[in-house]
Order: structure tokens, then C-alpha cells, then sequence
């Protein structure tokens, strides 16, 4: 069996797999997060909440953005 | 002459298969936008639609040949094609009207693995390859997705339980609509070439291509026309079991399920590792449903689709084998093939004309 599944690259699959839909998922949820809180601070007037919330916000939606042009980068580059 | 005729006849029929194939689908894509309100039904399917067009132009590997390294390339004729296809539209048409989704990769191989079969023997037939791109993939595809799915949801929750519902709700959505576009660009890249494949091995089969030729634009226009045809009609059944029937979902389980199934997508992409779309979306969202309690998952509908998938080879297997040996009846010629799509064509309109004069017919409305 192990001769004709490869191995290697199936642990690296569910390596890559995991990493990137957790990260995923987990990024988001900081998105979400972060302005949800930047939306909740602001309305409070508590200016560096709001500021350390949304410079979050932008951070996690930026890498957000990254993974899914990483993910059409990958879908380009097949060979 | 009967060589021109069975290469327009197997061109159409392949075209048939990559409409399936859209229709078939659609719900890997839009099942759970659907369901979450994230994206109304039309334009969940027109979005789709759009993207499985542009993703056939995006790739620019074409499939050389069908069930590569699971059948003998050099056995395989463009009559054994043609019965491969029969056995995956059929097997197809059979899971969308149960509302079971399945895979239409599988039904191919399994098709033209029976076909073969029943044209050269057991000799035609590599079982290595069957194993190392077929079962082992099926199993893994639709675990990896249950697990991270569930982990995925897990930390969801953690991250935004404690918020409000109502920005939540909306965020999750908003994200669902990237997620979708992304399966569904990831899906036209991929199976709208497995249609150019067979139509440039039938093209080289008849001389009309040279081998190792890229495929003509008629051919990948026209593939990725019939694929996004068929995602645009949307199969409502299979869409209603993925969207409602495993599991009653909301926002954040419908994102995370699909955004874990295209990251295990693209990951088996990047690592050149052949997994099924409708498995991994499949178990991306029990598994989102199963992070959130075991319950939660309609497991007698799970079931049904497990046993689908099951039976998606050799079902598809019998079907293009006996079609191979129905061909044969009529001689080596044309005739055999085109009987036997003439009579499916009347079938099938004899069938849908039925269900829309009875108006019955799933629809995006319905």
C-alpha cells in the first residue's frame, strides 16, 4: 500500500490543508472581531480601543486577501 | 465517414458530461451561500456560473488523456470514450434526481475503467492506479475537510461567540461570497479541462490533432460554455441536500466550511494530489456541523451520501460496460454509438418534458 500511495506528498497535503484552512478560517474570524470591537469602541468614543481594534481588523483582512491571492496564484501555476 | 460520426458524436456526448458536470456541482460551490442568505439563489448560481467560464481559461494544463494511468492509454478507443462517458452521465443524472452529490471525476474514471473492461479485459485496467488516484483520494478528501472544517468552527466560535450576532452574521457572509467565487473558479479550472481532455484525445484518435497538441479554442470555448451552462441551470436537489439536509447551518459554519474546503482544494492543487470537489465540500460541511455538536449533523443523510460515493465506480463501471457491449450489438461502426445517443437524448427529453409539463422542475424559485 505505502509503494503505491505516496506518502510524502499526501503528509504534506494534509500539512498544507491544515495550516491553510484553519489559518484561514482563524483570520477571518479576526477580522470579523476586530471590527465588530472598532464598531463597539468608537461608538463608546474610546479612541485608542477603536484604533488598536481596527489597525487589527486591517491587518487580519489583509492577510485575508493575501491567502486568497495565494490561493489564485496556485490555481494558475499548475503543472 | 463512420469515424467522423463517432467523433461528432462523442464531442457532443462529452460536451453532455461537462454540463452534468456543471449542473451537477453547482451546489459544491453555492449550497452554502444559499442556505445562509449570504447570496440569493440566482445570483449564487449566475456568480458560479461566471467563474467556472473564466476558470477554464486560467489553467493552461489540459488533461492528455481520460483516467490517465488507470486504464491503458494506448487501449483506449474513442468507442470506449464514449461509453465511459454514457456510464458517468448516467450515474450523474441518477445522484442528482436522489439529491445526492457525488463525484463526476469518479463516475468518468468509472466509466471508461468499465468500458475498458469490457472491451480489452482485465489486462486494460490498472489497479495500482485505481487505488493511488481513486479510493485512497476518497477517503482522504472528504476526512481532511471533515477535520479541518470542524477545527476551523472550533476556533470561529472562540474568536466571535461573544459578539453580537448581527455584524457577525454579516461578516460571515461577506466572506461567504469570496469563499464561493474561489470554489467555483477552483472547479472550472479543473473539471471544464477533464471535457478538453477527452475531446482532444478523440481529435488525435481521428488525426484531426497532432499529439501533445494544445487543444483548439473551439474546444475550450466550448467546454467551458457546457460547464457553465450546467452550473447556471443548477442542480437544486443536490443543492438542497448540501445547503439544508446534512445540517441546519448559520453564517460562520457555511463560511468555514467552505473556506476550509477550497484551502484543502488548492492545497491538493499546489501538491498535485487528485481530490474530488464534492467530497471535500461534502465533508467540509459536516465537519462544520459536527465542530459545532455531533448532533448537529443529520447523519442517516451523511449516510446516504457516503454509500453514494461508494457505489459512484462501479455503478458507473456497469453502465459504461454495458453500454460498450450494447455498441458492439450494432458492429464496429457508427451505428452503435449513435443508437445509443439518440436513444438517451429521447429519454431524457421524454423524462424533463414530463417533470415540466407536470411543473415540477427544481428551480432556483423552488
Amino acid at each position: 500500500m505505502a509503494a503505491i500511495v505516496d506518502t510524502e506528498i499526501l503528509g504534506e497535503l494534509i500539512l498544507g490543508a491544515f495550516v491553510a484552512g484553519i489559518g484561514v478560517t482563524a483570520v477571518f474570524g479576526l477580522v470579523i472581531y476586530g471590527s465588530t470591537r472598532f464598531a463597539d469602541m468608537r461608538r463608546q468614543g474610546n479612541t485608542v480601543g477603536a484604533v488598536f481594534f481596527g489597525v487589527m481588523a486591517t491587518l487580519a483582512l489583509l492577510v485575508f486577501f493575501g491567502s486568497v491571492a495565494l490561493g489564485l496564484f496556485v490555481m494558475t501555476d499548475k503543472d | 465517414m463512420d469515424s467522423d460520426v463517432i467523433l461528432v458524436i462523442v464531442v457532443a456526448t462529452a460536451l453532455a458530461f461537462d454540463f452534468t458536470n456543471g449542473f451537477h456541482d453547482t451546489a459544491n460551490a453555492v449550497a452554502t451561500s444559499i442556505s445562509t442568505r449570504a447570496l440569493s439563489p440566482r445570483a449564487a448560481v449566475s456568480l458560479a456560473a461566471v467563474l467556472n467560464f473564466a476558470g477554464a481559461f486560467i489553467s493552461l494544463e489540459v488533461a492528455a488523456t481520460v483516467a490517465k494511468g488507470i486504464v491503458e492509454a494506448e487501449l483506449v478507443t474513442t468507442t470506449i470514450v464514449f461509453s465511459g462517458l454514457i456510464g458517468a452521465i448516467a450515474w450523474n443524472l441518477a445522484t442528482w434526481y436522489f439529491g445526492l452529490p457525488s463525484s463526476s471525476s469518479h463516475a468518468l474514471i468509472g466509466g471508461v475503467v468499465g468500458a475498458a473492461f469490457a472491451a480489452q479485459g482485465a489486462e486494460a485496467v490498472k489497479g495500482d492506479g485505481l487505488v493511488e488516484k481513486v479510493l485512497v483520494p476518497a477517503l482522504v478528501a472528504p476526512l481532511l475537510a471533515f477535520v479541518v472544517a470542524a477545527l476551523g468552527i472550533v476556533i470561529a466560535y472562540r474568536i466571535v461567540g461573544r459578539l453580537r450576532p448581527g455584524p457577525v452574521n454579516r461578516g460571515y457572509r461577506l466572506g461567504q461570497i469570496v469563499s464561493a467565487s474561489l470554489f467555483s473558479l477552483s472547479h472550472g479550472t479543473n473539471d471544464a479541462q477533464k471535457t478538453m481532455g477527452i475531446i482532444a484525445l478523440a481529435l488525435i484518435a481521428s488525426g484531426d490533432l497532432a499529439a501533445g497538441a494544445d487543444p483548439p479554442t473551439w474546444v475550450v470555448v466550448s467546454a467551458a460554455t457546457a460547464i457553465a451552462a450546467g452550473t447556471y441551470v443548477g442542480g437544486w436537489r443536490i443543492i438542497r441536500t448540501m445547503g439544508s439536509r446534512i445540517i441546519k447551518m448559520d453564517p460562520a459554519q457555511g463560511f468555514v466550511a467552505q473556506g476550509a474546503g477550497a484551502s484543502v482544494i488548492l492545497a491538493a492543487s499546489h501538491f498535485g494530489y487528485p481530490l474530488s470537489t464534492t467530497h471535500v465540500a461534502s465533508g467540509g460541511i459536516m465537519g462544520a456541523g459536527a465542530g459545532k455538536k455531533l448532533s448537529a449533523v443529520r447523519w442517516g443523510v451523511a449516510g446516504n451520501i457516503v454509500a453514494a460515493w461508494v457505489m459512484t465506480l462501479p455503478a458507473a463501471a456497469a453502465v459504461g460496460g454495458a453500454t460498450y457491449g450494447l455498441t458492439r450489438i450494432f458492429g464496429e461502426g457508427a451505428l452503435g454509438p449513435l443508437v445509443i445517443s439518440l436513444s438517451l437524448l429521447t429519454l431524457l427529453v421524454g423524462i424533463f418534458g414530463r417533470r415540466i409539463a407536470q411543473g415540477r422542475a427544481l428551480t432556483a424559485e423552488g
